[in-house]
């Protein structure tokens, strides 16, 4: 009995002994970059080509323009670069380790007459896991998209939001003299022409549901919108009403559209079927309504009205066609394009002689200017993950197609030199 | 008495059930423990002792002697100052070897010019003038030397001079980083995450990690997860990263470590 | 005895959750499972071919000059920035426009125009709204409305290529052009 009273007692001694730890807040990480080593894709029997150079190059683009990594210097890499290691099993994560890099991808490549298949692998070096691993089977040629698609998996398996890579953007260029439609991937890369109009062709938006395109052109001498199928290349004019047939845009289920009708008298915000026939309208005003933009949700759009005297950003309620006032600041807001996530609304404003690209919450807080370098941005678009904004930049001289972080960092330019290159539009995921 | 006690038992056990004393041992037991959790002598070990308020330096990493050669850093400032003469006392054999090098070039022809006595006395002079040479510059040397201490004094009222550095408690005496502001700094460089990974930054996660004296994790939890994988992913990769400080404690022990973004949400 | 029980039970939970909680957990996953397979699609993006053009002309509406004959005694109208409204200069000239256009009899086009400075279909709106109030300035003047017709090329197509004040002043503008 004495010793069960003992124990107890020392037990219940113990059970109340506080720990004696030290608490430690650590309230940032050392560095807000993930070390990763990208290896060289390798080939997996056969001879070796530059299909590993044209992935090796797309994923270190795009893994750059992600923002989140820390690529490790490969001249450090050790003996497991040089193995294939399409299993965690097979993969020396000492080595890893050793060189500081919290993730390691790996690849190999096979060619097989035209066929190319390309395995790729991320791993989890302190665990030791694969954290996505895909098999891409294509033709030669597909090296570049195989890349853009890996690099949009990498975002998703340390994100939880795929990545923008593997998408389009569209865009206006006077390259062929005119003002076309173009198509070029998302690091400004294989530019295709779609449109021969030798007209004017304006503003172009991505259908989020099929490979389709919609602008305004003046073919048909009236600025009339048109929708342009991406492969077939069929085209059709589906809204041809006097006056403006502009800004059209796609509700993000790709149901509906919102445009600009002037119908020769005044510019007012419509809603259309995509039969071309008007379903709604959202604005009556005898003030310039332009450039509208939907909510993610599709129940608001915000467009520039000059109704207070100068440009400013509204938002009107497509189900109470209620106005709200959006911006205050500033003499010239325009072109709003609010961002997939919900959680900004771009637009530009002019600013010291220029216009820069500014965000503002759909409740009017959090305003802040992103762009600071000189020259006139326009055309703000958002990536279908929210991620970036894609913009063109007006140096005088010539205007190029830019893309940056949105919270401005990053910025790079897309568009080959020695063109007018406006207008972009980015695309909802591809595949 | 005792037969009466006896005899009162005897009674008892007649009466009661045979399991009964058994519980009644066992109640009292567990009544005695009441008063010994009241009482106070656990008491004391129940206040949770003063956490420990660590101040982050989040520009500078860890150093030894983080203010060690610091014009502020105090007890190198006070040596300096007793110390000043002795530099210049050693510097004296070395200038004047250089100044008699180089000068007297200069210096000797204006008496060979002018008049003309013997070697000796041309010597001497030319010695002598060296010596003055050397005096003066001696002196130069010197005035100069105080005039850097004046002015490093001087600046020492500067306030950028008198901010902080490195640790606040360092001294440049040798133990400027405490050793919790090491682990803390440790683990935190182990700790890679970016702000493009999470929809939002209010997230909090602690980990309760034991290190031997040795620096060697021992057992670890996490004691609460942010809910966000790639959030709490990040943390326990860290500690995972932390396995050996490379550093020994005074003392083994056990740290909560709370992970948090504090600082970026503050930008 | 039972006490002697609950007390194992108890210290071997502890070290079980000690010992858990301090293994990093591993789990075993079969990652031929995870690995997914992506089928490239072989669409072929119905480009146009692509030619080098000279650059004659290409800032200019070339387009639309072949098509219509400018009025060359019909007086161009200049505006003001961010404006529509008609300044005093702008409304001698169009009486002179007025009498031109009773007397002839033609049908026209008035084309509105701005400057580069602003929003591409901000500038679509302005533009056609100078056009839209030359128009009613000219029917005003006793123009019939059926020879009027109007059309904005926003910042599209400037008069002249630069980026000074002059430059902005005469591309905002209202334009008149014959029609067939």
């Amino acid at each position: 009995m004495k010793k069960i009273l003992g124990i107890l007692l020392l037990v219940s001694l113990f059970s109340s002994l506080p720990a004696l730890a030290v608490r430690i807040e650590i309230s940032a990480p050392g560095e807000q970059t993930i070390p990763l080593a990208l290896t060289r894709f390798l080939p997996m029997g056969g001879s070796a080509t530059d299909s590993a150079t044209k992935v090796d190059e797309v994923l270190i683009a795009d893994l750059d323009l992600s923002g989140l990594f820390e690529l490790a210097d490969r001249a450090a890499f050790l003996s497991d670069a040089e193995e294939l290691g399409l299993h965690s099993t097979k993969v020396d994560f000492g080595q890893w380790r050793l060189l500081g890099v919290d993730a390691v991808v790996k690849g190999g490549y096979h060619i097989d007459g035209e066929k190319l298949v390309v395995e790729a692998r991320l791993y989890d070096v302190v665990s030791q896991r694969l954290l996505t691993g895909r098999r891409y089977v294509g033709k030669v040629g597909d090296e570049r998209r195989i890349a853009h698609s890996f690099a949009d998996q990498i975002m998703l398996a340390l994100t939880g939001k795929m990545g923008p890579f593997n998408t389009r953007l569209a865009y206006i260029s006077t390259r062929s003299g005119h003002k076309e439609l173009y198509l070029m991937e998302v690091d400004g890369q294989n530019p295709l022409r779609l449109t021969d109009h030798r007209s004017i062709v304006l503003d172009p938006d991505f259908s989020p549901v099929r490979k389709e395109i919609i602008y305004t052109s003046y073919k048909k001498s009236n600025p009339d919108l048109y929708r342009k199928e991406i492969y077939t290349g069929s085209e059709a004019r589906f809204s041809q009403r006097p006056g403006l047939n502009t800004g059209g845009r796609y509700r993000s289920d790709g149901g509906e559209l919102v445009v600009t009708l002037s119908k020769g008298n005044n510019s007012d915000i419509y809603l259309l079927g995509t039969d071309g026939t008007i379903h709604k309208r959202l604005t009556t005003h005898w003030g310039i309504d332009v450039s509208p933009s939907w909510s993610p949700d599709g129940d608001k759009i915000a467009f520039v009205s000059d109704r207070r005297g100068n440009p400013q950003i509204f938002v009107v309620d497509i189900n109470s066609l209620k106005v709200e006032r959006l911006t205050f600041e500033g003499k010239y807001n325009a072109t709003p394009d609010w961002s997939p996530t919900g959680e900004w609304i771009a637009f530009t404003r002019r600013t010291e002689g220029q216009f820069d690209i500014f965000l503002i919450r759909p409740d009017g807080s959090g305003e802040h200017r992103l762009t600071f370098a000189p020259g006139t941005k326009e055309h703000p678009r958002f990536s279908p993950d929210g991620r970036f904004l894609v913009y063109s930049l007006d140096l005088k001289r010539e205007k190029s197609i830019h893309v940056m972080r949105i919270d401005g960092t990053g910025d790079r330019r897309l568009s080959a030199p020695g063109g007018n290159d406006t207008h972009p539009a980015w695309s909802g995921y591809w595949q | 008495m005792s037969e009466y006690y006896r005899h009162r038992r005897h009674q008892l056990h007649q009466l009661l059930e045979p399991g009964l004393r058994r519980m009644l041992l066992f109640s009292f037991v567990l009544h005695l423990i009441v008063p010994i959790i009241l009482s106070g002598v656990l008491n004391a070990t129940h206040k949770t002792p003063k956490v420990p308020v660590y101040r982050v330096n989040l520009v500078n990493k860890p150093v030894k002697d983080p203010r060690a050669g610091r014009p502020d850093a105090v007890p190198t400032k006070k040596k300096k100052k007793k110390v000043t003469p002795k530099p210049v006392a050693k510097m004296i054999p070395v200038k004047p070897t250089k100044t008699v090098k180089t000068k007297p070039v200069v210096k000797k022809s204006p008496p060979v010019k002018t008049v003309k006595p013997d070697k000796t006395a041309q010597k001497s002079l030319a010695k002598r003038l060296a010596e003055m040479q050397a005096e003066a510059e001696r002196k130069a040397k010197l005035d100069k030397l105080k005039a850097a201490l004046a002015a490093q004094q001087a600046d020492l009222g500067r306030p950028d001079v008198q901010a902080p550095v490195g640790e606040p408690d360092g001294t440049g005496k040798g133990i400027g980083v405490s050793d919790v502001r090491y682990v803390e700094n440790f683990i935190k460089e182990q700790w890679r995450l970016s702000e493009y990974q999470l929809p939002r930054l209010d997230l909090e996660a602690e980990v309760k990690v034991y290190y031997s004296k040795e620096g060697k994790q021992g057992h670890w939890a996490m004691v609460k997860k942010s809910g966000n994988p790639f959030f709490d992913n990040s943390v326990k990769t860290a500690i995972i990263k932390s396995r050996e400080l490379g550093y020994e404690l005074p003392d083994a022990g056990e740290f909560e470590i709370i992970f948090n973004l504090k600082d970026l949400q503050q930008r | 005895m039972q006490l002697k029980a609950v007390f194992k039970m108890t210290v071997l939970l502890a070290l079980a959750t000690l010992l858990t909680v301090g293994c990093a957990k591993k789990p075993k996953t079969d990652e031929s499972s995870q690995v997914a397979q992506t089928e490239m699609q072989q669409q072929q993006v119905a480009e146009v071919s692509e030619q080098p053009v000279t650059e004659t002309g290409s800032s200019s509406s070339s387009a639309q000059d072949s098509m219509n004959k400018v009025v060359s005694s019909l007086m161009r109208v200049g505006f003001e920035y961010d404006q529509y409204v008609l300044t005093a200069e702008a409304r001698e000239a169009l009486k002179n426009n007025a009498i031109y256009l009773k007397a002839k009899g033609v049908r026209v086009q008035i084309e509105g125009h701005c400057d580069e400075r602003g929003s591409d279909e901000y500038n679509l709106a302005l533009g056609e709204n100078r056009a839209l109030t030359v128009k009613s300035y000219l029917v005003s003047l006793g123009v019939p409305a059926d020879r009027l017709s109007i059309i904005s090329y926003g910042e599209e197509i400037p008069l002249v290529m630069a980026n000074t004040e002059e430059a902005w002043a005469q591309n905002r503008r209202a334009e008149f052009k014959e029609l067939n």
